[in-house]
């Protein structure tokens, strides 16, 4: 059972993926390219700053908390594409409740995550039990999700959180943003539950090969449940931690932003056609996006330059790891 | 992989050309870095920062959508360290503690072309959209011998802008007692919805007799269903900005007015302030950097001089 001495085999016979250390190396190398080049052009270091670190940990937490989500869904070699309008609706459900209707903002934080897990839920079961192609049934909760919040909402903005919960976002413990450290909380509890539990063993096999996972006795359709309900509970998580820093929710919030998390992942080793990847390997993806982004302000990059990069550096990565690792 | 990354960062790093000279850096950072609109901004402050001698730096979010992503900006630009920052806050409230942060620290701040609720600014740069409201509504009310119905589609509901506008707007029609304002409609900022909302109302009212457009998609989608119901030039329509559609239905006569907001200006404006500031000069804390009207002959000579490239 999960003995301390148990833990510590696995911590310490954790072997890191080929795909993982490239992208740690890769974010390691940039990490000095930016102190370097921030040097060179400003006569400082401004990217190794304690600053700057505190200020892209927290920048990167939202969407490493959805990357992780989305990952657990990938690595059954699923996807979900709504993670992003739930991250919308959890966040505009908890401001309506707590700002309009006046509810205590734990209870109001509380509906917006099981908004999200039910959100998670529905998309599993279209997938499990409708049988579904997952990109379908998560293509049209992206769609639904993102209605409810313009429904209730109207469309207009909900302001003025209230600061305890907007601690969540904007605050700091010792230093280190708040969000950062559910972050690391959340890419840690899903990390052990890959490696440790049954169901983390369940999910890598349905990713392999669905087929005989069921013939070994995996139960498919509950474990898909799970993954789908997991990932929508992240993405509420994340909407309702990014909204606390903002201190307002709006209908329109984390338009598009499925497509970091599934970039982050893919970053991170994390192959779509499933069976392979760690939730570590997709944190880091998160963190070298958000690096990238936080790099190329530091260097006065062109703004329209710098989507071009980020998408250079997906296909790079992946198609790097694609070619010397994959063909050994 | 690594080698890749590496090379990429490094040509960033060094193809960027250094300045050695010491210059005031600025950084304006719009709602959006794409859109007519912004681009005229971008001009704009490109222009002043050349005449100026003054380091601009233009950068934003990819949509006005991502407010959250316009925080992690202004955040990343004061350690990239700047002396004086321009904004248009995509959220009026969600940008303050961010903006109070870089007050803090002695660095200037304008906002420009909206609001953000906090005083720890030093000026606003933008349309008076009252005023501007009002302008529109004084227009109508010339084109419609100041009687008949008059309908007025708004944007977004709730939209501080907008209500400003049309807040303007009815102060002017309140003083033409034979004018009757029909219920405010909302076309979500959706030029088919705006088509489809004057289609009902040409409908329910054939004796309607102005329309007025809050923003962009408003004008453009009267003016379709104005065309469409063969009433063009017998329905008056006002709106705001010459984005190409309403441009040239403006030139087709369908379109009576388009209120102009001037972005080139805004931009010019605020890094020109800026630097009045951090020189030590005194600049007001709001600038009214005033409307254009165009009018259909107007607008023919714009469709003329650029018939592709418009609103440059």
């Amino acid at each position: 059972m999960l003995t301390k001495k148990f833990l510590w085999t696995i911590i310490g016979n954790y072997r890191f993926s080929a795909p993982q250390i490239s992208s740690l190396l890769g974010l390691c190398l940039v990490c000095a390219g930016l102190s370097f080049a921030t040097r060179l052009k400003a006569g400082a270091d401004l990217f190794l700053t304690q600053e700057n670190i505190l200020l892209v940990l927290r920048q990167v937490s939202f969407n490493a908390i959805m990357a992780c989500g989305v990952s657990v869904v990938i690595i059954t070699a699923g996807i979900d594409l709504s993670i992003a309008s739930v991250w919308a609706l959890a966040s505009c459900v908890t401001a309506y409740l707590s700002v309009v209707a006046g509810w205590d903002w734990i209870w109001a934080s509380a509906i917006g995550l099981l908004i999200g897990l039910s959100a998670g839920l529905i998309n599993g079961c279209g997938v499990a039990f409708l049988r579904l192609p997952p990109f379908v049934a998560t293509l049209g909760m992206m769609s639904i999700a993102r209605g409810l919040a313009e429904v209730l909402t109207g469309g207009f903005q909900i302001s003025g959180l209230p600061d305890a919960m907007k601690f969540w976002g904007q605050g700091e413990i010792a230093l280190v943003p708040v969000p950062a450290i559910v972050a690391l909380v959340v890419v840690l509890v899903t990390w052990l539950m890959l490696k440790v539990t049954r169901i983390g063993r369940y999910l890598y096999a349905i990713g392999g090969n669905e087929a005989a996972a069921h013939l070994s006795g995996v139960p498919v359709r509950g474990v898909k449940l799970f993954a789908y309900s997991f990932s929508g509970l992240l993405s509420s998580l994340a909407g309702l931690l990014s909204s606390a820093r903002l201190g307002s929710a709006r209908p329109s919030d984390a338009l598009g932003y499925e497509l970091d998390a599934i970039a982050s992942a893919v970053i991170g080793g994390v192959s779509l056609m499933g069976g392979q990847g760690s939730v570590l390997g997709a944190a880091i993806g998160a963190v070298l996006i958000g690096v990238l982004r936080n790099g190329m302000v530091l260097l006065d990059v062109s703004a329209f330059w710098q989507k071009v990069v980020i998408g250079l550096v997906i296909i790079i990565a992946v198609a790097l790891d694609y070619l010397i690792w994959r063909r050994r | 992989m690594l080698f890749v990354i590496f090379v990429i960062v490094a040509l960033v790093g060094w193809g960027l050309p250094q300045k050695k000279e010491k210059k005031w850096r600025i950084a304006l950072v719009p709602k959006a870095l794409t859109g007519e609109y912004w681009v005229r901004c971008r001009k704009g402050a490109e222009a002043a920062a050349r005449r100026l001698g003054v380091e601009l730096i233009f950068v934003g979010p990819s949509a006005e959508t991502e407010v959250d992503k316009q925080m992690d900006i202004v955040e990343n630009l004061v350690v990239r360290g700047i002396d004086g920052l321009a904004i248009s806050p995509c959220d009026a409230s969600a940008l303050v503690p961010v903006i109070e942060k870089i007050w803090r620290r002695k660095i200037p701040v304008v906002t420009v072309d909206s609001d953000a609720k906090t005083d720890k600014k030093l000026a606003y740069i933008g349309t008076d959209n009252e005023k501007a409201g009002a302008l529109a509504g004084e227009e109508l009310a010339r084109l419609i011998q100041g009687k008949g119905k008059v309908l007025i589609i708004n944007g977004v509901p709730g939209a501080h802008n907008l209500m400003e506008r049309i807040k303007g707007f009815r102060r002017v029609m309140a003083k033409h007692p034979r004018v009757r304002l029909l219920p405010e409609q909302a076309c979500q900022s959706d030029q088919t919805l705006a088509l489809n909302i004057t289609e009902n109302a040409l409908t329910g009212h054939p004796d309607l007799k102005g329309i007025f457009g809050v923003n962009a998609p408003g004008a453009p989608g009267a003016a379709q269903a104005v065309a469409a119901a063969g009433k063009a030039g017998q329905v008056k329509v006002v709106g705001f900005d010459a984005i190409p559609d309403t441009l040239r239905f403006c030139a087709e006569g369908v379109v009576q007015a388009i209120i102009e907001q001037r972005p080139y200006r805004m931009g010019y404006l605020s890094v020109e302030f800026l630097k009045k500031a951090l020189e030590g000069e005194k600049i007001p804390t709001r600038v009214d950097t005033g409307v254009d009207i165009i009018r259909p002959e107007q607008a023919r000579k714009m469709l003329l001089a650029k018939p592709s490239a418009l609103g440059q």
